[in-house]
């Protein structure tokens, strides 16, 4: 599976990009968005930033909300089961902190 | 390098007040009505983070009072408060501080009532049920959260900042340190007291928890002085493991809570459920205690290699005929609908298990970590062992001793509001405020050292074999060989992998590898504390299920296990509970689920038996 994720640090880009990370088809036949960034991170660059330090990863705080796919969605809730490739983005039209993480 | 050039803001306040969920919005409201400076950081956003939203809620008070105070004719009048006094007492194995056990009930009609006026005015749906609680969903709780607190003028919010240290002077609180997790500022907080809400640690790979839930505020009570106790009980729920989307949902629990016909089968096909005797099932069947039985057999049956590779269990339901799952699917489907979007529990959609109960397909399921007993040793005022500390909710202990089974959403709600108005009648008196700027040296060097390594392991790994490490011989049964095994580890990780993490990521801002080294700490400190506690205590109780001692020894271990800091070591000692009103038993019970039967600690229960009605 081929992941491009938006990267963005305003203490150190000047402008955003597009990393790629080819990742092994995920085992189970439904797999989160979530659970796609969280693979990348432990497994790949530990550095990627989304919003991860207080989530319930149920679809009940509803802090996760992320452009995938050129659709606004909860990372935790979306099954990426029928995915072949995914892009994931910050929400539009928002200051960015870090990579995917949002004002 | 003057220490006050690294702090980035600095807020001085009367009581700092550190947590998202209901045991933090209760404190802030009573303090605030007691006319002091309320400030209320939380590691997320309040009403949206921490276990308070992660709950299929119910709350209560007794029958007693909610027919006769509050005129709510369907509750049951005999459910009084001696009686709900006596089933929390027995449900903790007789392990609750009594003092504690007192509060909660006379505190807690008041309390409820007025949480349920909130959720009114935030239009949630707080459905009462006999014999006297309240069912709702946990965002519903997290609405009614954010409505006390818009509701109380003048309680300053700051969110998405995680408090790392208690600050004390002469051993008396004066504030904490904090870092802003969006823009990685340190930020000084000065108060006069502080109330711990931060709920408790979950030291697993498979909960039904919130990711926050971190041992934060029990590491912090500990590194400022305070004692924790009880940290070797940690409570069990039947959670999903497929499909991996809904990994660590509690659907799969809903379905023996809302006594639909199931089974639960180890990897060879053996039934669990038929294995229970008779006569236990008879206590426990639909009430409370029946998650911790089933811990009990199914935790067995998993310890002793009998679960699937992922150390799983199959849920089926071939018990039912085709109809009777249509139909209680509908049902289900239906009263969820009451909370969350239609054919949904929460974010976790109910028609996969729908549709794969029709097609006689088995459900991978396991035991996963719901809650911990364990906590800061607080006493009846909700007061550390630190001048200035308090603590609300999951993060003490006292209250639940060896087994909680409801009512954890009273308790932080009830501990909430007695630790406002304790902090407050302290901080009326308090001394001015005075920063041991030596002290608040070490903590913020202790933080901003973490990014001093050019190379070394993640983080993010750390963590993660931390709860391997708790997975292998911490879980839901025990024996000598497998918490030394895991204490081992422990300490490796300690040792070894706390003073190798390193950063990739070097900016302060939105640095969750920064937040994962700092919370590591925390956690591995609780459940290095919880290990040794197991180790120690050499019988069963409650959801301390040790293999090699199966028997509930009230002769020689019905005293808590506390904690403390001597010079750097844990110090653990002993003593028992506080009695006073209910004797301690003697003697022993064979096993845990053979002091049920003599207790029945089930009582009260009764009108949860049959939930056809609420169905």
């Amino acid at each position: 599976m081929r992941v491009r994720i938006q990267r963005f640090d305003p203490f150190v880009d000047k402008e955003p990009y597009f990393q790629t990370f080819d990742i092994p088809n995920p085992k189970s036949e439904s797999c989160t968005a979530m659970d796609i960034l969280d693979y990348i991170l432990t497994n790949y660059d530990s550095s990627i930033s989304y919003y991860r330090h207080s989530v319930c990863n149920h679809g009940i705080c509803g802090r996760c909300t992320l452009k995938i796919n050129d659709k606004i969605r909860l990372a935790c809730a979306c099954d990426i089961s029928n995915y072949n490739d995914l892009c994931i983005e910050p929400v539009p039209n928002k200051k960015i902190i870090k990579d995917l993480v949002t004002e | 390098l003057e220490i006050y050039e690294l702090i980035d803001k600095v807020i001085e306040t009367d009581i700092l007040i550190v947590g998202g969920g209901g045991a933090a919005s209760n404190s802030a409201v009573s303090a605030r009505r007691s006319g002091m400076n309320v400030t209320l950081v939380s590691k997320g956003k309040l009403g949206k983070s921490g276990n308070s939203i992660m709950a299929h809620a119910a709350f209560s008070m007794d029958g007693k009072s909610a027919h006769d105070i509050y005129g709510i004719k369907e509750a049951d009048a005999s459910f009084t408060r001696d009686r709900l006094f006596e089933k929390i007492v027995k449900q903790s194995y007789y392990l609750s501080d009594q003092n504690v056990v007192e509060q909660f009930v006379e505190d807690s009609p008041a309390v409820i009532h007025e949480f349920v006026e909130w959720g009114r005015k935030a239009g949630q749906n707080f459905k009462f049920t006999p014999p006297s609680y309240w069912e709702t969903s946990g965002r519903s709780i997290g609405n009614a959260i954010r409505k006390s607190v818009e509701d109380t003028e003048g309680i300053e919010i700051i969110e998405d900042t995680m408090i790392v240290d208690i600050l004390t002077y002469n051993n008396r609180v004066a504030g904490a340190l904090g870092i802003d997790i969006y823009s990685g500022d340190l930020i000084l907080f000065k108060a006069k007291a502080v109330i711990l809400a931060t709920g408790g640690y979950q030291p697993f790979s498979l909960k039904c928890t919130n990711s926050d839930m971190t041992g934060d505020g029990m590491a912090m009570a500990y590194r400022a002085g305070a004692k924790l106790a009880d940290m070797e009980f940690l409570l069990f729920i039947q959670v999903a493991l497929e499909p991996e989307s809904i990994r660590g949902s509690i659907l799969p629990f809903m379905f023996s809570y809302y006594s639909f016909k199931m089974d639960i089968k180890d990897a060879e096909g053996n039934s669990i459920l038929d294995e229970i005797p008779q006569e236990i099932k008879t206590v426990t069947d639909g009430n409370g205690v029946d998650k911790l039985v089933q811990t009990y057999y199914q935790g067995k049956r998993l310890f002793l290699g009998k679960g699937t590779a992922k150390r799983g269990l199959f849920l089926d339901f071939l018990k039912s005929s085709k109809e009777e799952l249509e139909r209680d699917f509908d049902k289900l489907t239906e009263m969820f609908a009451t909370w969350h979007k239609h054919g949904y529990y929460n974010g976790d959609d109910i028609g996969i298990y729908r549709k794969m109960a029709m097609n006689g397909e088995s459900i991978e399921v396991s035991i996963g970590n719901e809650y911990s007993m364990g906590g800061i040793l607080v006493d009846e005022k909700m007061q550390t062992d630190v001048m200035g500390l308090f603590a609300a909710g999951e993060v003490t202990s006292g209250l639940s001793g060896a087994c909680r089974v409801a009512d954890a959403l009273t308790e932080m709600l009830t501990q909430g509001n007695r630790a406002g108005r304790s902090a407050a009648e302290y901080a009326k008196f308090a001394a001015e405020i005075e920063i041991d700027s030596e002290q608040l040296k070490n903590i913020v060097n202790r933080i901003l050292k973490l990014f001093e390594n050019t190379d070394g392991i993640s983080a993010i790994k750390v963590c993660e074999n931390i709860e391997k490490a708790a997975d292998e011989g911490f879980n839901y049964c025990r024996t000598e060989e497998s918490l030394m095994s895991t204490l081992e580890e422990i300490e490796r990780i300690k040792n070894k992998e706390l003073p190798n993490i390193y950063l990739k990521n070097a900016t302060c801002n939105y640095n969750y590898e920064w937040i994962k080294a700092v919370q590591a700490e925390n956690t591995i400190l609780c459940t290095e504390i919880g290990v040794r506690a197991a180790l120690m205590r050499k019988e069963s109780r409650g959801t301390h299920i040790r293999l090699d001692y199966p028997a509930v020894d009230n002769d020689n271990w019905l005293v808590r296990i506390i904690a403390c800091d001597r010079k750097g070591k844990i110090k653990l000692s002993v003593r028992k509970p506080i009695v006073t009103k209910m004797q301690l038993p003697q003697g022993k019970e064979d096993s845990i689920v053979k002091y049920l039967l003599k207790f029945k600690p089930d009582i009260g229960d009764e009108g949860m038996n049959d939930r056809e009605m609420s169905l």
